[in-house]
């Protein structure tokens, strides 16, 4: 007989478990937790900050407004993110900060150029990139404007899955597609990343040797 | 800076398919997401890892693949948000016990 051992319960179920019992002293736990999770998921869904504070605030008005609809607290968090997400795009058909026009991915995935040796992919070295806290730094920057520069379709998935870390069932619920969509879209979406993260790493590689 | 950053350019690999003698690396690349994602079977993975083995850039390009999807889950916006307003805040919790008031009520 096997014996399953069950994963040990992450804060924010804890949280969610304690407040359907009833128990509001951990309210505000719970409120700054996901007032921050919130809000970078829309900083980075809506692109300004003061859209993205609405965006937090109300859906953690609806969330509660309609706590006793979570029936297990272990999808607390993609209860909370299918909210948000709702509220994200309820507030970029309103808002006057909304981009008027979306990039395409291909500007950002990999390109290969055939000059006549064959198919051919220039990659930085990225060997020492997970050493480096300055580089950590620059990068990060660099990956924040390359996240809000994907179309928004890819953003969200790569912001729930890779960001957020839901897993791919929870993120095809949250965005209502289908796993292999969700699937296809961070592959994409991933692509695009490392792509935008390279030329930033060869770039400056570029500057250093010269 | 230059220590932090690694190698020049000039030291730049490219994924060459005819170089490799493989043909071209453009599907390896589109598994490559099915790899990160867990779609494909074990055996197959083991095929691609033994494909992979004589191709280093291919090796890079996935490391270079994991090191993006490591950043991702290191990410995080430097700036908090406005903390909520007492007014907002009393919205929160008047809704919050609105439900537990029609949960006793119901049971």
């Amino acid at each position: 007989m096997s014996t399953q051992v069950e994963a040990p319960k992450s804060r924010d179920v804890e949280l969610a478990e304690e407040l359907l019992r009833g128990n509001a002293e951990v309210f505000d736990e719970f409120v700054n937790l996901f007032q921050s999770k919130l809000y970078q998921y829309s900083l980075m869904m809506c692109g300004h900050r003061e859209d993205a504070e609405e965006v937090a605030q109300d859906t953690l008005l609806k969330v509660f407004e309609n706590f006793d609809q979570l029936q297990d607290a272990r999808n607390v968090r993609a209860w909370v993110f299918r909210i948000a997400r709702n509220a994200c795009l309820m507030k970029r058909r309103k808002s006057v900060y909304a981009p008027k026009a979306e990039l395409s991915l291909e500007d950002y995935l990999p390109r290969t150029e055939d000059d006549g040796s064959g198919l051919r992919m220039q990659i930085a070295d990225w060997s020492r990139v997970p050493e480096s806290q300055l580089l950590q730094k620059q990068l990060k920057g660099i990956l924040a404007a390359a996240i809000q520069e994907l179309p928004e379709i890819y953003r969200a998935v790569l912001l729930l899955r890779d960001v957020e870390e839901l897993n791919t069932e929870e993120t095809a619920g949250i965005l209502d597609v289908k796993v292999d969509v969700v699937k296809t879209r961070l592959h994409r979406a991933r692509l695009a990343i490392r792509q935008k993260l390279d030329r930033h790493l060869l770039e400056a590689s570029a500057t250093l040797s010269r | 800076m230059g220590e932090i950053i690694g190698k020049p350019a000039s030291a730049a690999r490219s994924i060459e398919g005819e170089e490799n003698g493989r043909g071209g690396c453009t599907p390896l690349e589109q598994r490559l997401g099915d790899t990160l994602d867990v779609i494909i079977t074990p055996e197959d993975m083991e095929q691609l890892k033994a494909e992979m083995q004589g191709c280093p850039p291919c090796l890079e390009f996935i490391e270079s693949l994991k090191a993006t999807v490591k950043l991702c889950h290191d990410f995080g916006v430097e700036e908090a948000p406005a903390p909520l307003t007492e007014d907002t805040r009393s919205r929160m919790v008047a809704a919050y016990e609105k439900v537990l008031a029609r949960r006793r009520n119901s049971t």
